[in-house]
């Protein structure tokens, strides 16, 4: 149900943590209470040196507080953060050599580009040659190396938020945190962007925290996803592992979508209707609701009968709803040529994946 | 409205402005001898030999200058770091704060004069009778315009973020104050700092009352014996004012062009690496970011 801690083997987040220049962190027991509201209810969180982690969760679940936490924007209540194995709980803000990148565009507007990304460095005494050598090359390292001298209002969207990844980075912060920086990004520069926070934090091996809501973000992105859900971790794991064995059904629901179909636990194995598949885990027997991915579900010549009810183009593929005799409805993920109108009789076959399940009262 | 309408209200008003403004060229332009038209009387404020009868009138320029740069100061001092504060920490606290601020204007400035006559007696007995403690009144009469001009700027940017990054780039809070917060608010606090200036100098009511001279209070009294000397310099503040104006709107479309003047507080590439007065993590040169 909660925390990191044992970290599980990942060949992802083991080849991070092997490339890794950067500081390890780690959160313990993080608690963060406002008037009558635990933002943060003891969290626990393992980043290893060069890795990146997203941390995902619906609005109001507590990631966006546990990345100011970890800034020093916010004083914990309780708890210790780590960083190289030192608390940084009493140190302020601009002694915790964090880089930060903020959803908002966060560029000082009375300053060109160029000033901008040299921010970080005049604050540590940086000398003007060096300054502008290593401003230019961090620009360069976002592509934006000819628009030094423009201000933030002449810069899109997408090129704010080099900009400030180019400032974030400049000081080669132990730390780099990242609070939803794709959000007010449209689609296109958004997955663009991300592949480039990807690829930069991979060249410079620096431990990265990555909040987001969105979680397909989440799971192209990062070494390890950590899922939040209010003011807990629910579960931490590798992208693979979240989206295939997912502990919870807060899990399941959140990452990816599951259908939830009504079913009965017992040896370790699951049945509905008229299927049998294996669990993930050692549930107790009994009524349960089985989550099953859509693309694990197909349509076939023989199985369990249901008829369509919509289909739903979504580009390389299709996803139809269809409604089995008992009333369950299904969602099942297919090819563009297997596509049925709607109200026709068509029959389901669930793969021999391991699912997901949850107590039903 | 059509556009013939809207020059027509325009020239009207515009009218109403000029009409008393020019009237008042016209009469400081009248020729001595009563016919025709000069500068004699401009000519006579510089003239060595009148000084004598200008010196009250000289006394009330320098007492206003004074009053408004130490009201100015004053106000600028106490009022931006309280509205960032407010704005940062206690957001909601920019109401009450709104309400204290705003509630000068909705006292006249008699009432006000009669609760600050005990007040002076003190401030008389503790700090002199310097002129520039006019300067305390001053500032509580010009919280409402200061706070408003402030007040838009504070709104229109998004300083809780900014200054986070600053902070998080390594800015302590004086740092974040002079390089970040000041530059952002530059156009509010010039904003502010010209309207309490052409409020200061348009003040009569408090200085009379406290038997104080300044720029109005010589004016009155200059008039009695003079009236083209007080029509000039009265034409002057105008001027004055007039011109804080277009700096005002000057700084505001440098602004929306992103191109501010250098201000002190404001970082710029000539103004080098000045000294950090919080030491900060070391940014190591060797692991470049390559």
């Amino acid at each position: 149900m909660t925390s990191s801690p044992p970290l599980a083997p990942a060949s992802r987040a083991d080849a991070a943590a092997a490339r890794g220049a950067g500081a390890s962190v780690e959160l313990r027991s993080v608690v963060k209470q406002y008037s009558g509201h635990t933002a943060l209810n003891g969290v626990d969180l393992t980043l290893r040196p060069g890795e990146l982690v997203a941390v995902l969760g619906p609005s109001g679940c507590g990631k966006t507080t546990a990345l100011r936490a970890l800034a020093g924007l916010e004083r914990v209540t309780a708890g210790s953060i780590l960083v190289d194995g030192v608390d940084v709980v009493d140190v302020p803000t601009h002694r915790r050599d964090v880089g930060m990148v903020f959803q908002s565009y966060s560029l000082f507007p009375h300053l060109t580009v160029r000033q901008n990304v040299e921010f970080g460095l005049r604050m540590r005494s940086v000398d003007r040659r060096e300054r502008g050598a290593r401003a230019r090359e961090a620009l360069e390292l976002v592509g934006l190396a000819s628009l030094g001298e423009r201000y933030a209002h002449q810069l899109s969207g997408g090129q704010q938020q080099r900009v400030a990844l180019a400032r974030a980075l400049v000081t080669q912060p132990r730390v780099l945190l990242l609070d939803e920086p794709l959000s007010a990004l449209d689609a296109k520069v958004r997955v663009q962007l991300r592949d480039e926070i990807r690829r930069i934090q991979h060249e410079l091996s620096i431990t990265t925290m990555f909040v987001t809501h969105d979680q397909e973000e989440a799971l192209a992105i990062a070494d390890r996803v950590a899922v939040m859900r209010d003011g807990r971790i629910e579960q931490v794991g590798t992208p693979e592992s979240l989206y295939s064995a997912p502990e919870t059904g807060f899990v399941a629901q959140f990452v990816g979508v599951s259908n939830r179909i009504p079913g009965e636990a017992a040896g370790g194995r699951a049945r509905i209707a008229g299927a049998e598949l294996p669990v993930v885990g050692t549930p107790a027997d009994g009524p349960v609701w089985v989550l099953v991915r859509p693309e694990n579900i197909a349509l076939a010549d023989v199985g369990i009968p249901g008829v369509v009810e919509a289909v739903m183009f979504l580009g390389p593929v299709c996803r139809s709803t269809v409604r089995l005799a008992d009333g369950t409805v299904v969602e099942v993920q297919h090819r563009v040529e297997e596509r049925r109108p709607v109200v026709t009789t068509v029959h389901l076959r669930f793969a021999a994946e391991a699912v997901a399940v949850l107590p039903r009262d | 409205m059509s556009v013939a309408l809207r020059r027509l209200l325009l020239a009207v008003v515009g009218l109403v402005f000029l009409l008393p403004i020019v009237a008042m060229v016209e009469f400081t332009l009248r020729s001595p001898s009563g016919s025709g038209y000069g500068l004699d009387h401009w000519a006579a404020i510089l003239d060595p030999e009148r000084e004598r009868s200008y010196r009250n009138l000289f006394e009330g320029v320098a007492n206003s200058l004074t009053l408004a740069v130490v009201t100015a100061a004053l106000v600028l001092v106490l009022l931006v770091p309280t509205m960032v504060l407010v704005s940062l920490r206690y957001p909601r606290l920019m109401r009450v704060l709104e309400f204290v601020c705003i509630v000068p204007i909705t006292v006249p400035a008699i009432v006000l004069v009669v609760g600050l006559a005990p007040v002076y007696g003190v401030v008389v007995r503790v700090a002199g009778g310097g002129t520039w403690t006019l300067a305390l009144a001053y500032g509580v009469t010009v919280l409402p315009f200061a706070f408003r001009a402030l007040q838009t700027d504070l709104s229109a940017s998004n300083l809780a973020t900014l200054t986070e990054a600053a902070r998080t780039l390594g800015a302590s809070w004086p740092r974040v104050m002079t390089t970040v917060i000041v530059p952002t608010l530059r156009r509010g606090i010039l904003a502010a700092a010209f309207i309490t200036v052409a409020v200061v100098l348009g003040e009569y009511t408090i200085a009379s009352l406290l038997n104080r001279v300044n720029l109005q209070t010589a004016l009155v009294q200059v008039s009695r014996s003079d009236p083209y000397a007080a029509v000039i310099f009265a034409l002057l503040a105008l001027l004055f004012a007039f011109t804080l104006l277009l700096l005002i709107g000057r700084v505001g479309t440098a602004r929306s062009r992103g191109v501010l003047p250098a201000s002190p507080g404001s970082v710029s590439p000539a103004s080098g690496a000045a000294a950090s007065p919080a030491p900060v993590a070391p940014a190591p040169t060797s692991k470049a970011v390559r």
